[in-house]
């Protein structure tokens, strides 16, 4: 009898426990956080609507403040106060992943998504030119160097420059200031150009280097091209007289082949196989950096809901292969032997190692 | 090397013995011939002098440093080292080629910063030593990689930079860093020296831009 009565308490106290249990374990877990750069940001909510629409996760957080903003908040620490995922326009450095092992975010997923190519479009009923990369920089710089002075570019038309460029007057057309693609045009065109000017490599401090090597002319042959991009630079092109240049995601260029025609650039057309190859040097590789710790593994148990499905979208062909919807979107693939590696070290969880 | 003397010594006996043991068969042959002979030992015994004469100057050469002369006029080959080319893009300059010629030689090559490195360039930097990974994974480069790493971790830690870097080839590798805080506050004779600079550069470029803004129309463009 007493034992009957025991049995009961005891089945009556499971009963109790179970959901309180359960509820604890669904309070510790929680919806993933995403940050990063506000560049990868478009291909991000793409990848997420795709698992929201099918119910695969629930809608993340997230917040796309920049690259550098990105990793630091990520870095930040191991709790659930700092994101999940790190969305960047560049690989990790190895500085930051020794932040990243301070604040005991100890193993990070790294999953390269592709790549993003910057290309010189000219007007499709003008004259065929190969520019260079110094070529142009002589043609947008605001000062060049002459003897031991800078001093205001004074370059009128691209023959000026180079005898077998079309005797045209220099008009350029680029991204406007604070967008993501003018910090790639200065980066990896204009920095890129200066590291071969010796006038330039002497200055020692890396701030008055850049502040030199990234003023544009301000004489009216540089046109500003703001949001919505593809737009401003279809209608600017359509009206741009001869000569014009303009510089533009390949993705947009892709898609006004009826105004524009893709120039080779220092001596390199940006087809997919050249870029793949990064045989055209005007490219950036897409990341995205997760923690591993947070990632539930298969038994269910870990704090954060979706991650595991997350990175398996983002490693699908059909989202990151030739005919993926990211790449329709913009993205740049990898070559096949590249993604499969990518692939296989992001399922299997395996952390960076820098 | 004693050894290698030993035989050359011997393979001239042999030499020199052979064609003389030959003649003995016929004495008188010998003695007609004397000057004929002595002629082929003679010639048979440089040879083998110089054999092992040359053989010793390869030994000495083997051991010996490169001469400072050598190495200077070598340096520019350097230029198309990865070390040199990756230490280039981090922001250093070969400074001095030290060389000591002895018993225990000794060659170092020492590196001066020249320029502080911009985001673009510590993203490209490390771009560059990624496919110099992925093109060569030996030991040697894995230690060229890692004195660039270190470089790099020191002067994008914030508040120190590597000055200098001293890397010693003979007769041990190793690879010095001297570490100083970056933003160094200049004595007063050097804090004069740069503000008088700064006075004459602007003073060039503002003398400069009027010149070039007069005759602006019939300029020479820049090649």
């Amino acid at each position: 009898m007493r034992w009957r009565f025991w049995r009961r308490v005891l089945a009556l106290a499971v009963a109790m426990l179970l959901p309180m249990v359960s509820q604890a374990q669904a309070q510790a877990e929680r919806d993933m956080s995403i940050t990063g750069s506000s560049f990868l940001a478009p291909f991000i909510r793409s990848v997420i609507k795709n698992l929201v629409d099918r119910r695969v996760i629930a809608q993340p957080t997230t917040s796309f403040g920049g690259t550098g903003l990105g990793i630091a908040q990520f870095c930040e620490s191991a709790g659930p106060s700092a994101p999940d995922v790190v969305a960047m326009s560049r690989r990790v450095r190895a500085v930051e992943l020794d932040v990243c092992k301070e604040n005991r975010v100890e193993e990070i997923i790294e999953i390269q998504l592709g790549l993003s190519a910057l290309v010189i479009v000219a007007r499709k009923d003008d004259a065929d030119f190969n520019l260079t990369l110094a070529e142009l920089y002589k043609a947008v710089a605001a000062e060049l160097p002459h003897d031991t002075a800078f001093v205001p570019n004074h370059f009128t038309a691209w023959n000026n420059i180079n005898n077998d460029l079309p005797a045209l007057p220099i008009r350029v057309l680029v991204p406007a200031a604070g967008l993501g693609s003018r910090s790639f045009f200065e980066d990896r065109f204009l920095q890129a150009a200066c590291r071969k000017i010796f006038e330039i490599g002497t200055i020692f401090s890396a701030v008055e280097r850049v502040e030199q090597c990234i003023g544009l002319r301000r004489d009216g042959r540089i046109g500003e091209i703001a949001i919505p991009y593809d737009k401003n630079l279809r209608d600017a092109m359509a009206a741009a007289p001869k000569g014009t240049v303009a510089v533009a995601p390949l993705n947009m260029a892709k898609e006004m082949l009826d105004v524009i025609k893709v120039l080779p650039f220092d001596g390199v057309p940006p087809t997919q196989e050249s870029i793949a190859t990064r045989e055209y040097a005007f490219v950036r590789p897409l990341y995205v950096y997760v923690k591993k710790a947070n990632v539930k593994d298969y038994q269910g148990h870990g704090p954060v809901r979706g991650l595991r499905e997350f990175i398996t979208e983002l490693t699908r062909e059909r989202t990151v292969g030739p005919s993926g919807y990211l790449v329709k979107e913009g993205l740049e693939p990898l070559t096949t032997q590249r993604r499969e590696s990518v692939r296989r070290n992001a399922l299997n969880l395996e952390p960076v190692q820098r | 090397m004693i050894k290698s003397i030993v035989a050359s010594l011997g393979l001239v006996a042999l030499l020199t013995v052979s064609p003389a043991s030959a003649q003995l068969q016929n004495p008188n042959d010998l003695i007609s011939d004397r000057p004929s002979t002595l002629g082929t030992a003679w010639e048979l015994t440089k040879t083998g002098l110089g054999w092992v004469g040359s053989g010793v100057a390869s030994v000495v050469q083997f051991v010996l440093p490169p001469s400072p002369h050598s190495l200077a006029t070598s340096s520019k080959d350097h230029d198309g080292s990865e070390l040199f080319r990756l230490l280039g893009l981090a922001g250093y300059k070969l400074k001095e080629i030290d060389s000591d010629v002895g018993i225990i030689p000794h060659v170092s090559f020492k590196f001066a910063i020249v320029r502080e490195l911009s985001e673009a360039d510590l993203d490209y930097l490390n771009e560059q030593i990624e496919l110099f990974a992925l093109h060569d994974s030996r030991l040697l480069a894995n230690l060229q990689r890692a004195i660039i790493h270190t470089v790099v971790a020191i002067n994008s830690g914030g508040g120190m930079q590597v000055s200098d870097l001293k890397l010693t080839v003979l007769p041990l590798p190793k690879a010095n860093f001297s570490v100083t805080p970056s933003s160094t506050v200049l004595g007063e004779e050097a804090s004069t020296l740069m503000r008088a600079i700064q006075r004459i550069d602007r003073r060039m470029r503002s003398l400069a831009t009027a010149e070039i803004a007069r005759p602006a129309a019939s300029a020479t463009p820049t090649r």
